[in-house]
Formats: C-alpha cells, structure tokens, sequence
C-alpha cells in the first residue's frame, strides 16, 4: 500500500474542515457518499503511520494531526465502525513511548487530551451528571441511550402517510431522506437494525418516501455480509424497492454454490433457505419472476452446469413448500408465478414425486415427455418461419426447476423395457440438448438409446469384464452429452439391484467425478425427501460417494 | 462480607494512587491488576447497592477510606458510591490525565484499546467490542446523529429527543433502585445529586419535563415517584415554570395535577406583580429578570387553548380575579382584564 499523497491529504483536509461537525443535512449527504473512500484512505493512512516514527510523520504529512483531530469530532464519522477504529488507531499510532523531541512530547499531550475528552462526558451537564445517577457504566449508559433513540426515532418514522390527513399535518416524507442519509454509517450497528427496517418498511406503506441511493446500497451490501440483521418484512421490502439488491443477493447466493462447490453440497437447501429468497418469492410474485430471471440468463450464459442445476431445483422446492406453507387467502395463485408455461405441463411438472404413486410415475413421466416432443416439433415450425421458439425454452427452464423428474425418468429407465424408454429417453435428451432440433435431435436420442442399451446389458449381468469398462469410458469420454450418460450411469448403480462399485471407476476425470458428486447429492436429497431411502439405497450411495473421493480424504457423511 | 469491603477499600486506594506521583512506579502488569480491581469494584456495587443494609456498610467503608486517603494525599477527591459503577472508566480517565503516569504504560492502554470487560450487568450479555472504548465512541455519535434529525412531532412540545431519551433513563434508574421497597430514602438521595450535578435547572427541567410526559404505562409507579420528590423541590417547579416552554407546561399542567396548581399560581403571581406603565401604555415589571405582559399572557393563552378542563378553571379564576379588582373593562386598571381581553 502506497504512501498518501500530500494531494491526497489536501483533499479529505478540505473535506473535513468542510463537514465540520456533521450538523448540516448538506454535510451528511456528502460524507454518505465518501464514507467508503475515507475508510480506504485511512487504512492507506494507518499503513503509513504504522511504519514511521511520529516527528518524520508530521514532516512529510503536514496538517495530519488536525486532519485526525477534525474527524475525531464528527460525530459521523466516528459513528460508522470501521472509520472509527481506523481513525483511532492512527491517533494512536502518532503517540511515542519514548518521545525524542518537544513536537513528540506535544503530540503525546495532544492525544491523551483528545481521548480523554472522547471518552468523558462534561463534568458539569446533564448527561455526566446521568451517567453517575444512572449506576452503570458510561458504556452501557450510552448501549441504553442509543437503544432509546433508536425507539424514539423508529417510532416517528413508523407513522404512516395518509394522503387524507389534515395539510397541516405535514407529510414526514421529505425528512425520510435526512433521516436515511444519517443512518448510513449506522448500518452496522446492531443497536440501529430496528430503525433501519423501519425505513425500509415506511416504503411499503408509502410510495413517495424516498431513501437515499447511499442507504440503500450500504443495507444490501450489510446484508449479503452478514454484519447486519433484519426482520423479514424489512429485507422484503429492500428487494421491492432496489432491483440492484435484489440481483445482488441472487448472484450472492450464486457465487457461494459456484466458488465452493464442495463445501455446499451436502446443504444446499441450508444454504438457499437461509438466503431468504425462496420465502420472499412465495410473498412476493414479483421477487419469484425476477430471481428466475436471473437463474435464465446465468443457464444461458453458461454451459451445462450440474451445480446450478440442483441450485435452481432446490431453490424452486423451497420455494414451492413457503408457497403452500401460506395461508389460503394470502396464496397467489402458482400460474402466476410461472406466466408463460402452459397449464397441461405445469402440473404435472409441479406435482411432487411423492404425490403420486409410484406405480403411475411411469405413466406420468412418459405423459410430460410426449408434450415436451410434441412441443419441440412446434418449435421446430415455428423456427422455420423465423420466430424464435420463446415456450418451448420456457417449457425447459421449468423442467430444469423441476429436476427431480428427470432423475425419476432416470430410474425408471433402469428398469423398462425398450417400447416404454421412448418418451423417458425423449425427456432426458430433451433436457441436457434442448437447443437441438429435427435431425440433430434424433440423432440424440438415438445415440441416447443406444447408450442405455449398452448400459443396461452391463448392469443385467453379474460380472463386469474389463474390456467393457474401457469401451463405457470411451463412450462416456468421447460422447457430447457426457451428463445424460453420466445421469443414466450413476442411475443404474444406484437402483440395479446387483451393481459393482467398480462401474464407478470408469469415472477417471476429475471434472465427472465433481459432476457425479452432485448428482448423487441430489439423489440422496430426492429420495430421503420422498422417503424412499431404505438401508440398502443408503449403503449404495454412500458406497458410491467414498469411491468418488481421493484417497486420503475421507468424508462423513 | 468483611473481604468485600477490604477489597473495596483496596480498590479505591488504588484509584487514588492512579492519579497521583506514586504511579509512575507502575507497570504494564500493575495496570492490568488495577483493571481487574476496578471490574471488581463494579460487580460489587451492581450485585449490592439496591440492598439497603449492605448498601449502608459499603457507604461505611468508602467513607472511612476516603477520609484516611484525604489525609494522605492532598486534594484528593472523594469518591462516592455511585461512582464504583464505573470505576474501570474513571481508571482509565485517570491514567490518561495524570502527566506522571510511564509513557509505555499509556502506550500499552492504547495498543489494547481497552475493553471495559463486563463489571455493570451479570444478566446482560455483551461481547467484547460492545464494551470496548471505541463501541463507546460509536454509540455516543450515533446518539449526537440522531438527535440531531429534524423529524418531529407535535406531541413532543418541543422538548427535544436527547431530553427524552435522558427523562425515560431517569424514570429507569428510578424503577431498578425501586425494585425494593424500602429503598425510597435512596432514590431520593440520588436524584439530589443527579439536581446537584446537572449543573443548573434549565437542563434539568427539560429531563423532568421529558420524564414526566413519558408515555408508557409501565414508567406510571417511576413517574409518582418523581413528582412526590418534585413536590419537595419547589425551586425546580419554579424554575420550570419559567424555563420550559409554555406548550410544554400546558402539556405538563394537563399531565399532573401538581405542576398545574403551582404553574398557575406563578402565573398569576407574575401577573399580578405587573404595573401599568402609562406613557408606554403597557404591563411591565419592575425589577431584573423582568417577565413582560406578552410572555405571561401567551403563557396563560396556552393554557387556554388546551380546552377543558383547564380553561373553564381558569376562566372562573380570572373572572374573580377581575371581579376583586373592580370589574373594570377598561384597558390598563386592571390586569385581569386586560389578560381575559388578549384571550378571547
């Protein structure tokens, strides 16, 4: 980290004697909008300090000390955590144990003056005479004094906005803004959370309070860090007011299942519960269409990726069980959520596997992928006439939600014979290839067909000969859709009655076993869900799951 | 309990020696030792002050201390017990201001950044950065921010927020030593200090005030409290008769029976010390300090204006008022009339 130029200095010098001490509304706009780059100049600064004596300091950093001193008395700055920290510490950083000179023995004076007259209320006035009544210590008087404040004022800013009220009742509206603007260095701090949702509620109730850009923007990065603490209805209405925060928390919880992929496995419905998302869009129809809307846009950008797969489907059965969790009245209807599906494929797509009974699965799944074919031909002529197939990929993007019917096709296909495979093969293909057409898309599915007759000779048979192995490798290395043969692969192990884990080790690269990892966390997920998972599917998967792992790593699961 | 006021005593002695030429002797560990004792001493007096009979031997001991260390050192202070709730504070104001105090001793303070480690509350949870100087500094700006909104109602009169928030305190610390009965004595003798320290009515009266029309029901058995002590404090009624603004003593007149009897009757004594002075052709008053015929009378007018039942009252008083000073109408003879003209 670079030493501070003296442009620099000049410049927050100027800033600082411009704020003063924080009172005008004009001076707390501006330092909401510099608070970000003050903390990073005072961390520059602190570096600086850290590693100079006190007297070459004040030589090459002319005004230092008044700069420090200035700030340390705008109650603004000091209020926001960090800066106040930060601020302290280069203070403190100016004191010598051992003093060489007479500016270093001033500065020492200067600064146990300064902290002494921070940390002790006037002798004299009401607030040190309540601090000794009160008999408790000045740090907790002041814990109980902000918590009132905070109360006082979240009360003020609850009062709701009636355009019928009498005029002289003015609107609170305009003062919202000030009061947002000051609450920006306070967004950490625990004490003010109560005031901070008030804010973020009055939006709700009324349409023309205006919060600051500053406000907004602190709150949503608070959030997705975790250092502050809303009630549920605040964060909603963060959401509904800020597109911006919304998309944040979306991608948010994208990167953490993105950027550790291993560390989230195992709780991937932990992990997007507690985001919030999915209770919020069963509230809110608005949040559900746009939190898809980036799900689409990530699915698109992106090649096939088995993480954000399970991701979307988890997050669409979270969503699915906040929506029926609701009371009846307040219930949306769920084709509002999903505007542009069809009916005939929404339900069946949004029953449950565990609703239907497992002898009509096969049925059910062989009933979606007939429409999904049926569709895809449409496509096709719609295509040719040049407009662009916008329902069929939208007829994918709820397959894509709805997973777990993929998986089901997947283990029926372990057990039917070829007349009955032809809708179940039709789906998986349509699923991994969906931008795949007329003879593209045959050809798919006839290679698809053709895998799973391989495989199911494979698995029928007790014995597994190595030349065999090396021919599955080969074709799981070399095909284009390595995820539909890797889902049919792992499917037959897991539901063949009779397997051999050494059909795993054709698994060799690194990124299929990644791959294979989750699509046997979700198919733990799926079954124990369904309560389908017995002793003997249980032992299988984990069996499954350790052979995929290096080996000196050992899991527990 | 003999070691607890030995320890006591200790303590104190060690806050004295803090502050004077003996602590230069000190090092990094007597600090942190000294800390410990200070924290001590706070957990003492939160576990013990509400009880009266032990309350009664700590104010023993830290009496007979401070005399013998009075003795001892010149000028010294002498601390009393309310003081023991922040003694980790006062330490640490002390090792800050005395000069003699070894410069690594105070660097050290400084690279601990010290944390008043829990010694106020055994019930209340707080981590290390809530109790630590800088979560102080914090707090107390985000108390000055707020303060400083405009955002307010009507129903506050005026009286600002810092005010109520200070009044709802005062109501608090009133309930907690309230919590036993025979406690009465005590929270007397700490609102006599708290009146002695303020510094001057006119801050003080804004507490009372705020105090006084804090809204909750559960501040009811505090605020009784309060007004009782009031009523043997006439000089701050007075004084916030005349300090505080007048919507603010119409809304206390409504609020309590108590302030409205002495509220009027300065009102009309204040009244009835104005002579008319001919050539200005006003209401004046001959003295410093003079309240002139306006102030009075928009007083009296908010009065009025509060509605029933205050102004029928006020009505019948005035009019016997005026009636006793010879039912003029004319303008000039006769304050009272001139005060029930300027009202209706």
């Amino acid at each position: 980290m670079t030493a501070p130029s003296e442009l620099q200095l000049s410049f927050w010098m100027d800033k600082a004697v411009k704020w003063g001490q924080a009172t005008t509304p004009s001076a707390q706009q501006d330092m909401s909008k510099h608070l970000g780059s003050l903390r990073s100049f005072l961390q520059q600064l602190l570096h600086t300090l850290q590693l100079t004596v006190t007297s070459s300091a004040v030589k090459s950093l002319p005004f230092v000390g008044q700069f420090l001193g200035r700030l340390c008395w705008n109650p603004y700055v000091t209020a926001d955590g960090e800066s106040c920290s930060l601020l302290l510490q280069c203070v403190c950083c100016l004191y010598s144990a051992e003093p060489r000179n007479a500016l270093e023995q001033r500065a020492n004076d200067w600064i146990r003056n300064l902290l002494c007259h921070l940390t002790s209320a006037e002798e004299g006035g009401v607030i040190y005479a309540l601090e000794r009544f009160a008999g408790i210590a000045p740090h907790h008087c002041s814990s109980q004094a902000l918590q009132k404040m905070v109360a006082l004022l979240t009360e003020e800013v609850s009062v709701s906005c009636s355009p019928a009220v009498h005029s002289l009742d003015r609107c609170l509206c305009d003062s919202i803004h000030a009061v947002s603007v000051a609450c920006v260095p306070l967004i950490t701090c625990p004490e003010a959370a109560p005031l901070i949702g008030a804010l973020l509620k009055r939006r709700i109730s009324c349409g023309c309070s205006h919060l600051s850009e500053e406000f907004i923007e602190a709150v949503s990065t608070a959030l997705l860090s975790k250092t502050l603490v809303l009630e549920d209805m605040a964060v909603i209405a963060l959401w509904c007011h800020s597109l911006s925060s919304l998309e944040g928390a979306v991608l948010s919880l994208l990167e953490s299942v993105l950027s550790d992929p291993g560390a989230v496995l195992q709780r991937l419905e932990e992990v997007v519960s507690s985001s919030f998302l999915p209770k919020a869009s069963a509230q809110h129809c608005c949040i559900f269409l746009i939190v898809n809307d980036v799900f689409r846009n990530v699915l698109m950008a992106m090649e096939e990726n088995v993480a954000v797969g399970a991701l979307i489907q988890v997050f669409t059965s979270c969503f699915l069980r906040s929506h029926s969790a609701q009371k009846q009245q307040e219930r949306l209807p769920l084709r509002a959520f999903f505007p542009h599906v069809p009916q005939n494929l929404l339900t069946p797509l949004l029953t449950e596997p565990s609703e239907v009974p497992r002898q009509a699965w096969l049925e059910h799944v062989s009933w979606i992928g007939r429409l999904l074919h049926s569709m895809s031909r449409e496509a096709d002529q719609v295509e040719e006439k040049g407009d662009s197939p916008r329902a069929l990929f939208e007829a994918w993007f709820l397959l894509a939600q709805r997973g777990h019917w993929v998986d089901v096709a997947a283990e029926l296909l372990v057990s039917v014979d070829a007349e009955q495979s032809e809708p179940l093969l039709c789906l998986l293909t349509f699923y991994h290839h969906p931008t795949d057409r007329g003879h593209q898309s045959s050809q798919q599915i006839m290679a698809a067909r053709e895998a799973w007759g391989r495989m199911r000779i494979l698995f029928l048979a007790h014995t597994l000969p190595p030349e065999r192995l090396s021919s599955m490798n080969k074709l799981l290395s070399s095909a284009t859709s390595a995820n539909l043969l890797l889902r049919l692969l792992l499917s037959f192990a897991i539901f063949c009655p009779a397997f051999t884990s050494t059909a795993v080790k054709v698994l060799t690269q690194a990124e299929l076993k990644r791959r294979a990892e989750w699509l046997l966390a979700s198919a733990w997920h799926r079954l124990s869900r369904g309560g389908a998972l017995d002793a003997a599917l249980q032992d299988r998967l984990r069996a499954l799951q350790d052979s995929l792992l290096p080996e000196h790593i050992s899991r527990c699961t | 309990m003999e070691a607890i006021l030995k320890n006591l005593g200790n303590t104190v002695e060690v806050l004295a020696v803090s502050q004077t030429v003996f602590v230069n002797e000190w090092d990094n560990q007597t600090v942190v030792r000294a800390f410990q004792w200070a924290r001590y001493c706070e957990q003492v007096y939160t576990r013990f002050h509400t009880t009266p009979s032990i309350r009664a031997a700590l104010e023993t001991r830290l009496n007979q201390t401070n005399e013998r260390l009075a003795e001892t050192f010149s000028g010294y202070r002498f601390l009393t017990l309310s003081d023991l709730a922040q003694c980790q504070h006062r330490l640490f104001a002390g090792l800050l201001r005395n000069p003699v105090v070894p410069l690594s001793v105070i660097k050290s303070l400084f690279d601990k950044f010290p944390s008043f480690e829990d010694g106020g509350s055994p019930d209340e949870q707080s981590n290390e950065t809530d109790s630590d100087l800088i979560g102080f500094i914090r707090r107390r700006s985000a108390c000055d921010i707020l303060c400083s909104l405009a955002v307010e109602r009507k129903e506050s009169c005026g009286l600002s927020r810092a005010s109520q928030v200070q009044g709802k305190l005062l109501l608090q610390r009133i309930e907690a030593v309230q919590c036993r009965p025979d406690n009465d004595s005590y929270a007397r003798t700490l609102l006599d200090s708290f009146l002695q320290d303020s510094g001057g009515l006119g801050n003080f009266s804004e507490v009372i005030a705020a105090a006084l029309l804090s809204g909750y029901r559960e501040d009811a058995t505090a605020q009784d409290f309060l007004l009782n002590w009031l009523q043997g404090h006439r000089d701050v009624l007075h004084s916030m008769c005349q300090s505080l603004q007048p919507a603010l003593c119409t809304k206390l007149s409504q609020q309590c029976p108590t302030f409205k009897l002495i509220y009027w009757d300065s009102l009309k004594k204040w009244a009835s010390s104005l002579e008319y002075n001919v050539s200005d052709q006003v209401w004046v008053q001959k003295c410093s300090n003079a309240v002139s015929f306006k102030s009075v009378a928009d007083r009296v007018k908010s009065l009025w204006s509060s509605g029933s039942p205050l102004k029928e009252e006020m009505e019948k008083d005035l009019e016997v008022l005026k009636q006793t000073d010879g039912d003029f109408e004319v303008h000039g003879l006769s304050v009272w009339t001139d005060l029930l003209n300027y009202l209706k």
